[in-house]
């Protein structure tokens, strides 16, 4: 039986942060508000758990060909169910429900693991290295489409974590990181532009950013053509930022601000932000212990089943807990990447760090949402979320990786 | 550098790419762990300190009032559940909804509606009011159809309620909210918003001791700012109700003043006991519910209480200020006396009355205009002959007059334990030359002030409490409602003889008894013991006169003094009526019988009589 095969070690990491995750949310369920509405999440992600065992166990029954040679069609598929989710919904529309049930799919997470299998199919079967824009275009485009369907739900949050799959993998095709980085140096100068703009900094910081990427441009003789681009595109966005910004109403501009300063808004989106951090600063070294949290028993956090789960951690097990999480989480992701490295196969090397990367986005995304770091954007934290969907797609990447780890030395 | 595929790396270039890719996964989680470093480890205390704050509500306890009761201890005023309804912090919109469900049940107009929304979202945090004090046929219908109602809260609070309501407002007054000015002044420092104040009256003068001290509990709430129950860590601190209050009112005698009153439009009776100077019902008209002003009142209706050309918020016993007219002459005939004038024995002092007095270029007419003819002391009193006293202002001199009028303090505050009251006046050399300035007045002002006419003014309560005096051989006591001993009560004598006092008695018994006398028709018939007094008419520039009167009972040995005014009462005989209902009324209540027979009496029934 292939499961006799599989890596314990990686297993052993998941299971470890599962038990913490269901843990976390028995914790969770011993609100009091929660209590009053009669439902118990810890018995419900049980119930999922055994279900996606099962799907772990299936998804590593198919051999790595077998994945690489569907996951275009595969592709294909969601992006219809995408399409069509978008057509046929009213406002936010994130799932299908099965007929005949109340089980909800949510294609944008199956589109994860599929975006990652025909983005790894793609470069693994070019014959040459991408190193110029023009060849970055399919990619692109391979991981644009699904991200800007689920942006368009609007999920944010989820088709942000399409940018770190995307990079990820470019990265691990041997794209210079000189071009990685040009690639996001934009964004960058958008946000410069703004802080510039807003003059919180008295220095003009965007100016200073544009003559570096001048310099980097020159110096690394990107190809012609490449550089203009992307000088103009970073030239026209520090340009037009500041027009932009000030033809946007004053209630706008404080939207966009308190996306990326919740702080600003404290009866807001920055009230989460403000409990989140008092849960987890009182938590101290050691933390209140388990099932002993205050914040959380009193609902000041919101969405601590699913979003804000991780605040509980710190809170009930303090900065030591915290540190265990991540520590764990890191090594998972490590023991991923060690297992790419080891992988003969590009396509399945690929696809193990996809899978890295969109797990790495998650964590980082959530973990630094909850102390203000990152913006509110509602993604879930791997293996401590409450949630069907989402722990389905972990798992199904887990079985994948599962799979690679069987077949890593076949060639 | 050629390109191989990825299946064609070097061991050692895919080393260093997996090397760097962890680095780069390295980097967010070392900050991530840097910055949860520094909020649980440095900055612990603070976060601690706000989780605390955060889950602890303190819930304030108002105290209890004191109770007031009157001189039986029959309960006047008391504490009674009241339930306002509440909404917990919910959206906006949710709140819209849900006042919308509301808005039939409590009567609220979208108007008021959106009064509520808006006052929700300055203080989205706490539990918003929508209707305090309401019905119980309402409490019934919210509490049955609760869960249609989410985020309902029923509060149970304590309200002030009068059990006869009008009858006593102007003794009990009134409590209200205390408002932000109140908040300031260093007498109410333990004081929240919210709290009741004393307003008026009693209430009033006596909220240091009814109030209390205010106690408070301390709840662990929830984000929705739900109480969840106790907080572990910290009692409560019970409140400490106020203190009960006892009174000298009689409600019984109370309640039939009330009722005798009940015609007046605009009058005042008060009734005191004049050895002790415990005042035993008080009843100013027009009156108010205090009930109503005490349970949230409407701007509105509050404003017409205010502005009514009546002016039912006026105690007019202790700020209403009338020439006290003929009830006045005894104090003229105690300085007569007193200057010897009129002498004890023989009662010296006899004038021929032809209808008034020449005085300077003026006549100074006598209320009977045929004149009283040859008369003497007791007969000018009891028939309130004009020109005897006339002819005794004469004698004793304005600059005398007033001056003993001063030192009597009669028109001095008579320091009852009601706020506001007004003192009298009597005039003096002083004040006419400021009114009226130095040539516009004479001599002739001081006929006036001998009749208890002209500038001459004092309150119901003063003309009661200078008769009280009289009944008491000149021992003197404070006016006051609290009930407490006698002695506190005591104030200095009169500086009047006893002998030039008790001369009074005979003549103010004729008043009321003697065919002759202007209170003839207010006589107790059948009654063992006689009711003294004097009748007034008090001269009202703009209209009918007042009437008044002022009556004691028993005249032999006085237990109590009533004084009243009737405004427009034209006269005093006529006021003498009332007074004299009042005095069956005390003699029935303290025979023992049933208030409620009070009305039935008539002077055929017999009196048990002291």
């Amino acid at each position: 039986m292939w499961i006799k095969k599989y890596d314990w070690l990686l297993m052993s990491l998941v299971f470890l942060l599962t038990i913490f995750g269901v843990l976390m949310i028995f914790s969770a369920d011993q609100i009091q508000t929660t209590k009053a509405s009669g439902v118990i999440y810890y018995q419900r992600q049980l119930l999922w758990l055994v279900l996606v065992l099962i799907g772990l166990v299936l998804s590593s029954a198919f051999t790595v060909r077998t994945i690489e040679a569907v996951s275009y069609i595969l592709y294909g598929l969601i992006l219809v169910s995408l399409i069509a989710l978008l057509l046929t919904g009213q406002g936010v529309e994130r799932w299908f429900t099965l007929p005949g049930t109340n089980i909800n799919i949510q294609p944008a997470e199956l589109a994860k693991i599929t975006t990652i299998a025909a983005l790894a199919c793609f470069i693994a079967n070019r014959k040459k290295r991408i190193d110029s824009l023009k060849d970055l275009v399919i990619p692109i485009l391979i991981v644009a489409l699904p991200a800007v369907l689920i942006l368009l739900q609007p999920d944010l949050g989820t088709s942000i974590v399409f940018f770190f799959i995307l990079f990820g993998m470019l990265y691990w095709a041997g794209v210079p990181l000189i071009y990685l980085f040009l690639l996001i140096s934009p964004i960058i100068s958008f946000f410069l532009a703004l802080v510039t703009q807003l003059g919180e900094l008295r220095l003009p910081l965007w100016g200073l950013f544009f003559i570096f990427l001048c310099i980097l441009i020159v110096y690394n003789r990107i190809y012609l053509m490449d550089a203009v681009i992307f000088t103009l595109a970073n030239l026209l966005t520090g340009i037009l930022t500041s027009p932009l910004w000030n033809s946007l109403k004053l209630y706008q501009q404080n939207r966009i601000l308190a996306f990326f300063q919740p702080e600003r808004d404290p009866q807001g989106s920055g009230w989460q932000i403000i409990q989140s951090k008092v849960a987890i600063g009182s938590g101290g070294l050691f933390g209140k212990g388990y099932l002993e949290g205050t914040q959380k028993n009193l609902a000041f956090l919101p969405a601590q089943h699913t979003d804000f789960i991780f605040p509980l951690v710190g809170e009930e097990f303090g900065f030591i807990g915290v540190a265990v999480v991540l520590v764990l989480f890191f090594l998972l992701l490590n023991h991923i990447i060690e297992l790419a490295r080891i992988t003969k196969t590009s396509f399945a090397s690929l696809t193990a760090i996809g899978i890295a990367s969109f797990l790495f986005g998650h964590i980082i995304i959530n973990v630094g949402m909850t102390v203000g770091l990152m913006p509110i954007t509602g993604l879930p934290l791997p293996l401590f979320s409450y949630g069907g969907s989402f722990l389905l797609t972990c798992y199904v990447s887990f079985g994948i990786l599962q799979r690679i780890y069987i077949e890593r030395s076949i060639l | 550098m050629p390109y191989r595929g990825l299946h064609e790396e070097s061991v050692s270039d895919r080393l260093l790419k997996a090397q760097v890719a962890k680095v780069i996964f390295l980097v967010p989680f070392l900050l991530l762990l840097t910055v949860f470093f520094r909020y649980q480890v440095l900055h612990t205390t603070e976060y601690s300190l706000h989780s605390e704050e955060n889950r602890l509500r303190r819930i304030e306890l108002p105290p209890p009032r004191g109770l007031i009761t009157d001189r039986n201890g029959m309960v006047l005023a008391e504490n009674i559940p009241s339930y306002s309804i509440e909404l917990y912090p919910q959206p906006i919109d949710s709140m819209r909804i849900a006042l919308e469900r509301l808005a039939v049940l409590l009567n609220l107009d979208p108007g008021k509606q959106e009064q509520l929304v808006q006052k929700y979202r300055l203080r989205t945090q706490s539990p918003l009011r929508v209707a305090t004090d309401i019905d119980e046929k309402t409490l019934a219908v919210v509490e049955e159809h609760r869960s249609e109602f989410p985020g309902i809260f029923i509060r149970s609070d304590m309200k002030r309620s009068y059990v006869y309501g009008k009858k006593l407002a102007h003794i009990l007054g009134y409590v209200g909210e205390i408002n932000e000015n109140e908040l300031e002044d260093e007498r109410y420092k333990d004081y929240i918003m919210g709290s009741l104040i004393g307003r008026s009256g009693i209430e009033a003068q006596y909220e240091s001791l009814l109030h209390g001290e205010r106690g408070a509990k301390f709840v662990e709430v929830d984000a929705r700012g739900r109480e969840l129950g106790p907080f572990r860590d910290k009692p409560p601190i019970l409140p400490v109700k106020g203190e009960d209050i006892q009174l000298t009112i009689d409600l019984r005698l109370q309640e039939a003043m009330h009722s005798i009153m009940e015609p007046v439009e605009i009058g005042v009776m008060v009734a005191m006991g004049p050895n002790n100077g415990e005042i035993l019902a008080m009843v100013s008209k027009p009156d108010f519910d205090p009930n109503r002003l005490s349970s949230g009142i409407s701007g509105a209706e509050f404003r017409e209480l205010l502005f009514h050309p009546n002016k039912p918020f006026l105690n007019r016993t202790i700020q209403g200020l009338y020439p006290p007219g003929s009830t006045f002459k005894v104090f003229t005939a105690l300085v007569g006396a007193d200057l010897d004038f009129i002498k004890p024995e023989g009662k010296s002092l006899e004038i021929t009355c032809r209808g008034g007095l020449q005085f300077g270029k003026r006549f100074f007419n006598c209320w009977k205009a045929g004149g009283h003819g040859k008369i003497d002391y007791n007969q000018a009193i009891v028939q309130s002959c004009d020109t005897y006293f006339y002819q005794l202002g004469i004698k004793i001199g304005l600059e005398r007059f007033c001056q003993y009028g001063k030192e009597s303090q009669f028109f001095e505050k008579t320091g009852i334990d009601l706020p506001n009251e007004e003192s009298g006046l009597i005039p003096d050399e002083i004040w006419y030359n400021r009114n009226y300035g130095r040539d516009n007045w004479g001599p002739g002002n001081m006929l006036n002030l001998a009749i208890g006419q002209g500038e001459i003014s004092m309150s119901p309560l003063q003309l009661a409490n200078l008769y009280a005096t009289i009944c008491n051989a000149g021992k003197r006591f404070r006016p006051h409602l609290l009930k407490g001993k006698v002695e506190n009560y005591r104030l200095a004598d009169i500086d009047f003889a006893p002998e030039h006092i008790e001369m009074l008695r005979e003549p103010l018994t004729g008043v009321v008894n003697s065919p002759l006398g202007t209170a003839r028709g207010s006589r107790l018939w059948g009654h063992e013991r006689k009711m003294a007094g004097k009748t007034g008419t008090s001269q009202n520039p703009h209209g009918d006169d007042h009437g008044l009167f002022v009556g004691f009972y028993p005249a032999d040995e006085p237990e109590i003094v009533a004084s009243a005014v009737i405004e427009h009462g034209l006269h005093g005989s006529a006021v003498a009526r009332y007074v004299r209902d009042l005095i069956l009324a005390y003699i029935e209540i303290k025979a023992g019988r049933a208030q409620s027979e009070v009305a039935k009496i008539s002077s055929t029934n017999p009196t048990a009589g002291n």
